[in-house]
């Protein structure tokens, strides 16, 4: 992981205090109830007392067996209908809503990273995070509370037994204390068994999903024995870890259910002599039983309130681990969320305005900024919800929103005296990373507005990580990019549609339907649905599916084909209608024709600019200027002809890509 | 006393661990996935039990005993309360009388027998998750043993992510079963059974009364114990989903932000979000309803306790140290009533759990192996394919009368387009299937009559696609098959010039390698080569990897592929014409019909074969 700036640190207690105020009403509400229902304990105590008073002839004013029958029942309903049930409602919706605040959050802080490199891990490890480390510290807030009110019932308990009988209190409280803490302390080690023991069963279900996920290569290695000893090996390995863990906790419990039996024998000690000489009573006896019974799970609840503490502080470190370069505190910054059902599809935000001032906006990044600005006046009654939708998913810190996806309709083609690209400079652009051998270096060329400019190089010589520094994907350490020669500082923001879209190499889709894939939070508009399929050669392959568009593509895309994956994405690309095209190689998935097929229509389209990453010869021959690069640099650029005569390196390539094209399929 | 039940996680994720002492907060959730009706006969239970408790006899009856001596204890514990507080009082009514010494005795006993007791429930508690354990690893070896050798088209049917809730999950359940479930089911009834005996002794009243209050408490417990597991399990649902949904975003913020749909992915949380607040508040509703009428079981028992006790007392019939007792074993008895209100879920889980295993343990691999195999002689393999038909479904041939014969150490080309039968012909020589019709020789043996993991050992495959896994590079070479050396795997590393890569990795063999992350597509395949090689094969498969590797990359894995077939029989499904090259014989599928096989030399000579006219229009394609 990250090492993470010593100072940038968010203190646990000023996390949990800012997510209380995020929803006070809702967290107060659980405290209260949570009290309330602790206090009916007291109640059903006192009746408890009240009880044996009666039995010794002694009731307390007004109480006979049948009315202490009513108000037991009475104190059960008000306990556990009334209070717990508010009480429980009111945590609920404050743990829900402050865990997603804290998600909104950190999808914001991932999207502000360059997008290639915005997780410092895998997704799955990212998920997590976003997932348990998010729950965690709001159950944390309202697991407090509980121990509050616990506490708050404890305070009562002692007060009363106190009352009763200052000596048989402290006899029966101190030893039970002593044990208490003694167990709580040997607690934390239960919790470091326990992670033991799940560590080695995730072992175990990996180990099975790996071993059948190869279960070919282990059978045609005959490696069967060899893979069931070794999976063996893991059972007895948990196995005896999940004994242990069992046989510990199973000897703390006993330690502290002792620790109740050995504070009712003192009092049956101690008691039993005063109960002659009626200093203390039966009732008092019950009522003091009764009390510790519930003490002991106070002990417990503190301790692992001070546990949970602890865990959510590690929480809130691995969440701010997710991004290391952004302000700890946004974490827990407030932003409207919405949690009700949508009463309206979210609405689309108006055109961005693209007068003059566009660029100059761009510039500052801030294109979308701008567009929100132009605040979209919402139809009367079209609700709160949308409103507010709005609100939150494109307030800043969040510019890259909706707003400035669809472009106006003067932005789609490119004409002539036209607001589209008319040149994209790259000037001397750098960019490494540490994880990846190929970093570019010094990389300047040209890319005139209608034309097809194609990047090739042998595997590592630094194709994709030059497309991704260009769209601000990566970040880029020196140089620069001009669109129709004003200076790009921030490409991330700028180098989306309607500017420009993307297909990467291994493009992703999501789970939903092809549809929702193809449209990623656009506004549906049939016809260019239709064109955009239809430019990406997917026509066929959706009259082929069963439920055309509409069919659920399961989890990354799954049920299509890599090709179709490839084709979707493209069409996604399309559908935003960019001023530039940028394909990272499509020959992985597509075989020569389809790629041939996207190619010419991409340039029936009047006045496409694409930029393509590819060693096709059917790429090559079709562009306007190539870019060869080698070794993170610029080996050559220009037109094919010439750099078959002058470039060795293109030479090479072009010879030697021959292979790989023919396929004897 | 009030000990925290199995469910109680559940219910603290919703309710908050703070439950006042009262199980009945705690005690409400059973995750149980299924309402299944007992279906599987008691009789597949006991045949479980026996195979795999007999091995652990000793321990189980150990277990057993305690458990007895356990219940006992409790129900005397109590009567050590009565007996001081009666003693006690009856002094405090009679001065003279000095009974101190007596019930410090008494006060002591009762220090020392519970803390007996609880000796004696840990002990048990630990002998049952010995038993528990042993028996269920003994079961999930010879699962995973089991599964491991059916057929592919088993493998195809069941992914990995279903045969790990088969082989884990289910068994867990199993766990229950094989111990605490008989301890817990016979424990609670003889607790039960017990106290009401130990009252009936007491006053005959009181013992009915407690009877009734018994049946009804575990009527109703019984009938809504599961009335909150629905919503919860939506609730459940709609929390994997979410996480599901934000892993899926996640994989893909490149694409995302590239085309600027960030904002959606919020809208998205919020929508997945607002599912989870609405189905976690209408489980909320149903766990009140849950804790309240289990709830009110416990008061109506303190309600029939005090009433009876306070009739019986002013009738004179009872001492206040009996009052005592009948409360105190009416808090005992809420425990065991709950226990098997709740053990009936999992009895009905692990019905359904004990079918599917069964169902698992009884599906029986599509080849038949020869009950009296026969021996291969070693050396290089000669292959023979005596006109061969097979089809996965039926009625879709994917291969037709295929017939080829490849003399040993000779190197076969099969060519054909996707879905000609290139691959099923591999796995045939594997026995990964059995042909329907036809018959497959190696060295002039039927592998019909061969045992199908010898005939494994003599072979290798490597297929495209590398199936890598979690685990250090040495596992992944060598199965964990120890059989292989250090000095084997980086004789076979180095011949693949992987040894500079080796060399490079910061533990060397031991270094971890995530499922082939962080490895270039390139040296996976090496690896999978390294693989093939660490065996010494004396037939190598290999299924020409289709996407393009960067020329260098193409380059290694040519001169490891000529280091592999080195003295070997290779069969190489091509994807190149270059590799074609260095085969000796052709054969080109179309449609699972061989419509060419011969000579390479031959074909290429005759201008009319397919395998020339390929050539050329190869070359059309390249020009």
């Amino acid at each position: 992981m990250t090492t993470i700036n010593a100072a940038a640190t968010l203190p646990t207690g000023r996390a949990f205090f800012d997510l209380i105020r995020f929803r006070p009403a809702w967290w107060l509400f659980s405290l209260i109830f949570w009290i309330i229902f602790a206090l009916f304990i007291q109640v059903q105590g006192l009746l408890l007392q009240a009880f044996f008073d009666l039995i010794a002839g002694d009731a307390p004013a007004g109480l006979n067996i049948w009315s202490i029958c009513v108000l037991l029942i009475l104190a059960r309903i008000g306990r556990m209908g009334v209070a717990g049930h508010i009480a429980a409602f009111s945590d609920m919706t404050f743990r829900v809503s402050a865990s997603t605040l804290l998600r909104r959050n950190l999808f914001t802080r991932v999207f502000r990273q360059p997008g290639a490199k915005a997780l410092p891990n895998s997704a799955g490890e990212a998920v997590s995070r976003f997932q348990g480390d998010a729950a965690e510290v709001p159950d944390t807030i309202a697991e407090i509370n509980r121990t509050l009110s616990q506490l708050v019932f404890a305070a009562v308990a002692i007060i009363t037994m106190l009352q009763i009988n200052v000596p048989i209190t402290l006899i029966a409280l101190v030893p039970f204390f002593i044990i208490g803490v003694a167990a709580m302390l040997a607690a934390r080690r239960v919790q470091d068994y326990r992670r033991a023991t799940r560590g080695a069963a995730g072992r175990i279900t990996g180990f099975i999903g790996e071993t059948f996920g190869a279960v070919q290569a282990v059978q045609v290695s005959g490696s069967e024995a060899s893979v069931i000893a070794h999976y063996q090996k893991l059972n007895d390995e948990r196995a005896h870890l999940a004994v242990r863990e069992t046989l510990f906790s199973e000897v703390l419990q006993a330690v502290s259910f002792n620790s109740v039996n050995l504070s009712t024998g003192l009092i049956l000690l101690v008691g039993g002599q005063l109960i002659q000489t009626g200093e203390f009573t039966v009732s008092n006896f019950a009522l003091f039983v009764y009390y510790l019974d519930i003490l002991t799970f106070g002990v417990g609840t503190i301790s692992s309130a001070i546990t949970r503490y602890r865990q959510a502080g590690i929480a809130i470190e691995r969440m701010i681990a997710v991004t290391p370069n952004e302000p700890v505190g946004g974490l827990v910054e407030h932003a409207a969320i919405i949690l009700t059902p949508l009463v309206a599809e979210p609405h689309p935000p108006s055109p961005s305005p693209d007068g003059e001032g566009e660029l100059s906006a761009a510039q500052r990044g801030e294109v979308s900024h701008a567009a929100q600005r132009a605040d979209s006046p919402l139809p009367e009654g079209e609700g709160q919800g949308v409103r507010a939708l709005q609100r939150a998913g494109q307030a800043p810190p969040l510019p890259i929103e909706n707003a400035a996806i669809l472009p106006s309709p003067r932005l789609r083609g490119r004409g002539a005296g036209g607001k589209g690209l008319i040149s994209l400079e790259v000037r001397h652009l750098s960019s490494h990373h540490a994880a990846s051998a190929g970093g570019i270096d010094d990389i300047s060329f040209t890319l005139e507005g209608g034309t097809f400019t194609v990047i090739t190089g042998r595997v590592g010589a630094g194709k994709t990580t030059l497309v991704r520094a260009m769209l601000g994907l990566l970040a880029h350490e020196g140089g620069g990019i001009f669109w129709n020669g004003i200076a790009i500082d921030d490409p991330a923001a700028f180098m989306i549609p309607p500017h420009v879209a993307y297909t990467p190499q291994t493009p992703r889709l999501f789970n939903g339907t092809l549809r929702e894939n193809i449209l990623l939070g656009l506004e549906d508009d049939e016809a260019r649905l239709n064109d955009a399929v239809y430019q990406a050669v997917l026509e066929a392959d959706i009259a082929a599916l069963e439920n055309g568009l509409e069919t659920r593509v399961g989890a990354k895309g799954v049920r299509l084909s890599g090709g179709q994956m490839q084709r979707s994405a493209a069409a996604r690309m399309f559908y935003r209608a960019p001023q530039l095209l940028v394909f990272d190689d499509l020959s992985s998935a597509l075989d020569v024709e389809t790629e041939q097929g996207l190619w010419d229509r991409a340039f029936a389209q009047q006045g496409a600019t694409c930029l393509a990453v590819s060693h096709r010869h059917a790429a090559l021959r079709r562009a306007d200027h190539i870019i060869v690069l080698k070794g993170g640099r610029v080996e050559a650029q220009g037109k094919l002809d010439d750099l078959l005569i002058n470039c060795e390196e293109l030479r090479w390539l072009w010879e030697s890509g021959e292979g790989g094209e023919t396929q004897a399929e | 006393m009030v000990e925290p039940p199995r469910t109680l996680k559940t219910s603290i994720i919703l309710m908050g661990g703070w439950a006042g002492g009262h199980p009945q907060m705690l005690s409400t959730c059973p995750i149980s996935t299924r309402k299944a009706v007992m279906r599987v006969p008691l009789l597949d239970y006991f045949t479980l039990l026996r195979v795999y408790l007999k091995p652990q006899r000793g321990r189980f009856a150990l277990m057993a005993i305690l458990l007895l001596v356990g219940i006992g204890l409790q129900i005397l514990i109590p009567q050590i309360t009565r007996v001081v507080i009666d003693t006690a009082t009856a002094s405090a009514d009679d001065p003279t009388d000095d009974v101190s010494g007596v019930l410090a005795l008494m006060a002591l006993a009762f220090i020392g027998l519970a803390i007996f007791q609880q000796i004696i429930s840990v002990s048990a508690a630990y002998f049952g998750e010995r038993v528990a354990w042993t028996a269920t690893n003994h079961l999930r070896t010879d699962l995973v043993d089991h599964c491991l050798r059916l057929d592919m088209a088993f493998h195809h049917r069941h992914p990995p992510g279903m045969l790990i809730e088969r082989l884990d999950g289910d068994v867990s359940q199993l766990a229950d079963f094989f111990s605490e479930f008989f301890v817990r089911i016979l424990g609670s009834l003889l607790l039960t059974v017990g106290i009401i005996s130990v009252l009936f002794l007491e006053d005959a009243r009181i013992g009915v009364v407690f009877l009734i209050y018994t049946l009804v408490a575990f009527y109703v417990l019984y009938r809504v114990r599961g009335i909150a597991v629905e919503p919860f399990k939506d609730w459940r649902a709609a929390n994997a989903d979410l996480s599901s949904y934000m892993e899926d975003r996640l994989s893909g913020i490149e694409d995302l932000k590239a085309n600027g749909a960030t904002g959606s992915v919020i809208t998205g949380l919020f929508q997945q979000q607002g599912v989870i607040l609405r189905r976690g508040r209408r489980t909320i509703n149903y766990l009140t309803a849950l804790n309240l009428s289990s709830g009110m079981i416990v008061t109506v028992g303190f309600v029939v306790a005090f009433a009876s006790g306070y009739l019986l007392y002013t009738s004179v019939a009872i001492t206040v140290g009996t009052v005592y007792l009948i409360m105190n074993y009416m808090i005992l008895l809420n425990r065991p009533l709950n226990e098997l209100a709740q053990q009936i879920d999992s009895l009905q889980n692990m019905s359904a759990s004990v079918e599917r295993v069964q169902e698992l343990m009884n599906t029986t691999s599509a080849l038949i192996q020869p009950d009296d195999p026969l021996s291969l002689p070693s050396g290089a393999l000669a292959v023979a394919f005596d006109r061969v038909s097979f089809e996965y479904e039926t009625d879709v041939p994917v291969l037709r009368d295929v017939s080829f014969t490849l003399k040993s150490g000779e190197t076969l080309g099969i060519v054909g387009r996707t879905g000609s039968g290139k691959t099923t012909i591999a796995r045939l020589l594997f026995r990964l299937y059995a042909p329907q019709s036809g018959q497959i020789t190696l060295n002039g043996v039927d592998t019909g009559q061969l045992d199908a993991a010898t005939l494994r050992t003599r072979m290798a495959l490597v297929t495209q696609d590398v199936q890598l896994f979690e685990g250090t590079v040495r596992d992944n070479l060598t199965f964990f098959d120890s059989r292989f050396d250090d000095a084997d795997i980086r004789t076979a590393l180095d011949l693949l010039e992987l040894g500079e890569w080796l060399r490079s990795l910061p533990d060397g063999l031991d270094t971890p390698i995530q499922g082939g992350r962080g490895l270039s597509a390139g040296e996976g395949q090496l690896l999978a080569f390294a693989r093939a090689m660490l065996r010494q094969p004396d037939l190598v498969i290999l299924d020409e990897a289709s996407s393009r590797l960067d020329p260098a990359t193409e380059r290694r894995i040519e001169r490891a592929v000529t280091h592999l077939l080195d003295g070997r029989t290779a069969i190489i499904i091509a994807h190149r014409l270059s590799t074609l090259k260095r085969v000796d014989r052709i054969l080109i599928l179309e449609n699972g019909r061989v419509v060419e096989e011969g000579e390479r030399r031959l074909l290429m000579a005759d201008t009319e074969s397919r395998y020339s006219r390929l050539l050329q229009v190869g070359e059309e394609v390249l020009a």
